[in-house]
C-alpha cells in the first residue's frame, strides 16, 4: 500500500478516537488541535462513579489521549489552526499555522512553577491529563504583557518570550472534520442572573469545581451544599434562540453527576426541574427509575433566580400538583446548558466547501450515514455534526475512519 | 407493508385555539407547547382562579372550549407578557387570553374596565377618568408654575400641551393629572435637564388603554387613533408611550 495521510480536525474525543483508529490500519495522521492540549472539553469531565461504573466515558477520553500522544503514526499539532485548503487530483494540501510556542517542549518538564507564580490569572493554561506535554500553555497576551516574569520565571529555561508562529503545508489524502462544540452560554438566559450569582453554576462549571475540589461545592464559600437544584435544557431546545434541537447529554449527565455527588454527601436534597427526561439508551431507564427514589423531579422549569442572604438563591418554583407557585431556597443551582454549534463552524465551511445544517452543525449528505459531508474526501465526526455523548462521539469518529480506510481504498 | 392507516370519522370542529391561531402570524406558536411550565413559574397570575398559563394552554389545546372562554383568570393576567417573553417557543399565551376576554359580552366583562373604557370614549382626552381637555391644561399649568416658583433652578422648565413641531409626543395616565399632579413632575424635570423637545397633546393625552385591557377592538382603535392623530397634527416625530 502506498503511504496514505490524513488530516483530522479536532484534538477532542472524536479527533482523538478516529486518528487512533486510522494510525491502527497503518495510516499518518496529522492531528490539528487549535488549543495547547489535546482532548477537548471531554478530558475535563469527571468520572460519574458512585459504587459502581456509570459509563459515563470519561476515562475513556485519557485513555484515547494517551495513546494518541504514543502513536508513532499520529503526528500532534498543538496550537494549531487550519489557514487554508485547496484540492487538487484527490489531493488535499492544507496551510497550518503553528504557534508560537513559549514553551520548549524538549526542556520543559512539567514543574509548574510558571503557572503557580503567573501574576495574572489566565496567562498560563493548565491541561487536563498528565499525557498532555507540555502541561501548560502561555497566552500570548500573557507574554506581552509580562514579558520579564515570563523572560526569568523558568528553571529549565524552557520560555523563550520571542517564539513567533511558523507555517507548514501538508498534504493529505482525506480530511475528518471533528471541531467539536461550544457549551451554551447561560447569560443568553438572563433571569437566571448566571454572571451575577456565584452559586448559580453550569454544568461545565460544575465538571471543573468537581475536579479541582474532589467534590461539588459552592463557589461562594467553597462549602458543600445542602440543597442542590438541577434546571434542565438550559439553552436547548428553545425556539426563541434558535435552538430547537435537544443536546441529548444533559439529562445523563445531571442524573450521573447527581448521583455521584449524592454518593458523596447522602445528606444532600437534590431538586432536578425537567420537562422531559431524554431516557434513552440501554441501561438508561433503570437507572432514571432508580433516581426517582433519591431526587426530587419537577416537572416544570423555573425561570426566576434572586439572591438571598448567605449567598443562597431563592428560585419561584411551580407546583403542579397544587397549581400555585411559591418560592424555595436553595444553596446551588446548575444549570444544565447543552451543546451548540462551534461558532467557527461558518468559517470552517467556507475553508473547506462543506455544507452547514439549518442549526449550524456540519450537514450530513447521507441521512443513513452521518459521517459524510458535501464533499468526497472529507468527513466529520463528533459534536461538529451535532449533540452527542462521548461514546456516541467515538462510536461516530470510528465510522469516520472505516469511511475514510473504504475511500482511500486500505479496507472494503 | 403494514395495513392502511385507519382513518377516524368526524368533522374535527374549530376550536377556540384552532380560530386564534388563524389570526395570529405563525398561528402563535399555539401548537409548539413542550409543557415545560417556564411561563406558569414566571406568570404572576399563577394559582389564581386555580388557573396558570400552562393549563390555560393545555385546556385550549384539548378543545376546552367552554372553560377556556369562561375563566374569570383571564381578567387577572395583567398582559405582562412575561409568558411569552420566558416560553423557549415563544408561544403567544398572552394573545390567547386576549381572545379569550373578547369571547365574553361585554357586559359581563369586569365593571372596572367597561366603566374605564366608556369614560375614554366620553372625550377627546381618552382619559379613563373623565378628565377633559380643559382640566388636563389647567392642572398641568397649574402644577408647572407652582414648581417654577419653589424651585428655582427649574424656572425655565416648561410642560407644553399642543406645541406644534416637539421631537416627542407623550401620553400620560389620568391617575397624575386627576389625583397625584405632583407626580408628573419627575418626568418634566428629567426632560427638561435633558433638553427634550417634547409636548403632550390636548387630544389624546390619557395613556392608560383600559379599553385594550377590556378587549373592545373598536374602541381600543378609536381612542389609539385619536392620541396618533394628534401627534400627526402636532407634526411630532416619535410617540412615547409612558404607559
Amino acid at each position: 500500500m502506498k503511504e496514505k495521510h490524513i488530516m483530522v480536525m479536532g484534538g477532542g474525543i472524536a479527533g482523538m478516537t478516529a486518528a487512533r483508529d486510522l494510525a491502527g490500519f497503518g495510516v499518518n495522521v496529522h492531528l490539528i488541535e487549535k488549543s495547547g492540549f489535546m482532548g477537548g472539553y471531554a478530558i475535563g469531565y469527571t468520572c460519574k462513579a458512585t459504587t459502581e461504573c456509570l459509563q459515563c466515558g470519561a476515562c475513556s477520553v485519557e485513555k484515547a489521549l494517551k495513546e494518541v500522544t504514543e502513536s508513532p503514526n499520529i503526528k500532534l499539532h498543538l496550537s494549531t489552526t487550519v489557514e487554508a485548503v485547496t484540492s487538487e487530483n484527490q489531493k488535499f494540501s492544507a496551510k497550518l499555522k503553528k504557534g508560537p510556542f513559549f514553551i520548549d517542549p524538549e526542556k520543559c518538564n512539567n514543574c509548574g512553577v510558571c503557572y503557580e507564580k503567573s501574576p495574572v490569572k489566565g496567562a498560563v493554561l493548565h491541561g487536563y491529563s498528565k499525557n498532555n506535554h507540555p502541561l501548560y500553555a502561555i497566552t500570548a497576551e500573557g507574554i506581552q504583557n509580562h514579558r520579564d516574569f515570563f523572560a526569568s520565571v523558568c528553571p529549565e529555561g524552557a520560555i523563550s518570550i520571542d517564539a513567533e508562529a511558523a507555517t507548514e503545508t501538508i498534504s493529505v489524502d482525506a480530511l475528518i472534520v471533528a471541531t467539536g462544540f461550544e457549551p451554551f452560554d447561560p447569560n443568553q438566559k438572563p433571569t437566571y442572573r448566571y454572571a451575577e450569582h456565584a452559586n448559580v453554576i453550569t454544568g461545565l462549571d460544575m465538571e471543573r469545581i468537581k475536579r479541582d475540589h474532589g467534590a461539588l461545592v459552592r463557589p461562594s464559600d467553597g462549602q458543600v451544599p445542602e440543597k442542590v437544584a438541577f434546571i434542565q435544557c438550559v439553552g436547548s431546545r428553545d425556539e426563541r434562540l434558535g435552538h430547537l434541537w435537544c443536546s441529548r447529554v444533559c439529562c445523563p449527565y445531571a442524573l450521573r453527576s447527581a448521583q455521584s455527588i449524592k454518593t458523596q454527601s447522602p445528606e444532600m436534597d437534590i431538586t432536578i426541574f425537567y420537562m422531559d427526561i431524554q431516557n434513552i439508551g440501554k441501561d438508561f431507564p433503570a437507572f432514571y427509575e432508580a433516581c426517582k427514589n433519591d431526587f426530587r423531579f419537577i416537572r416544570s422549569i423555573p425561570v426566576d433566580i434572586f439572591g438571598e442572604e448567605n449567598d443562597r438563591l431563592k428560585l419561584r418554583v411551580f407546583d403542579e400538583a397544587e397549581g400555585t407557585a411559591g418560592l424555595e431556597t436553595f444553596d446551588l443551582v446548575v444549570l444544565s446548558i447543552g451543546i451548540m454549534p462551534n461558532p467557527e463552524n461558518q468559517a470552517i465551511s467556507k475553508l473547506l466547501g462543506i455544507k452547514l445544517d439549518d442549526d449550524g452543525f456540519f450537514a450530513h449528505n447521507d441521512s443513513l450515514n452521518q459521517t459524510l459531508t458535501s464533499q468526497n474526501g472529507i468527513f466529520v465526526a463528533g459534536t461538529a455534526s451535532g449533540p452527542n455523548s462521548i461514546p456516541g462521539s467515538m462510536a461516530q469518529a470510528g465510522q469516520a475512519a472505516g469511511e475514510v480506510l473504504k475511500y482511500l481504498g486500505v479496507a472494503q | 407493508m403494514g395495513e392502511a392507516a385507519i382513518k377516524l370519522g368526524g368533522k374535527k370542529e374549530s376550536t377556540f385555539m384552532d380560530k386564534v391561531k388563524d389570526i395570529l402570524p405563525d398561528g402563535g406558536n399555539l401548537n409548539l407547547c413542550l409543557t415545560c411550565g417556564a411561563c406558569s413559574s414566571g406568570c404572576p397570575a399563577t394559582g389564581l382562579e386555580g388557573m396558570d398559563p400552562r393549563k390555560f394552554l393545555r385546556m385550549a389545546a384539548l378543545g376546552l372550549d367552554e372553560e377556556i372562554t369562561t375563566t374569570p383568570w383571564v381578567w387577572h393576567c395583567t398582559m405582562c407578557q412575561r409568558c411569552i417573553y420566558v416560553c423557549p417557543m415563544k408561544i403567544d399565551i398572552p394573545r390567547l387570553v386576549y381572545y379569550a376576554r373578547q369571547s365574553w359580552p361585554r357586559e359581563e366583562r369586569p365593571k372596572g374596565l367597561i366603566n374605564s373604557c366608556d369614560m375614554a370614549l366620553r372625550n377627546d382626552s381618552c382619559s379613563a377618568m373623565g378628565a377633559s381637555p380643559d382640566d388636563f391644561q389647567f392642572v398641568v399649568e397649574d402644577i408647572l408654575d407652582e414648581y417654577r416658583e419653589a424651585q428655582p433652578e427649574f424656572k425655565d422648565m416648561d410642560a407644553p400641551i399642543d406645541k406644534e413641531g416637539a421631537e416627542f409626543f407623550l401620553n400620560q395616565n389620568s391617575r397624575e393629572p386627576v389625583t397625584e399632579p405632583d407626580e408628573m413632575v419627575p418626568l418634566w424635570k428629567i426632560l427638561h435637564k435633558a433638553g427634550i423637545n417634547w409636548t403632550y397633546g390636548s387630544k389624546g393625552w390619557g395613556g392608560e388603554n383600559y379599553c385594550m385591557f377590556l378587549a373592545d377592538d373598536d374602541a381600543w382603535k378609536s381612542t389609539v387613533a385619536m392620541s396618533i392623530q394628534q401627534a400627526k397634527t402636532l407634526g411630532c416625530k416619535t410617540y412615547l408611550n409612558t404607559e
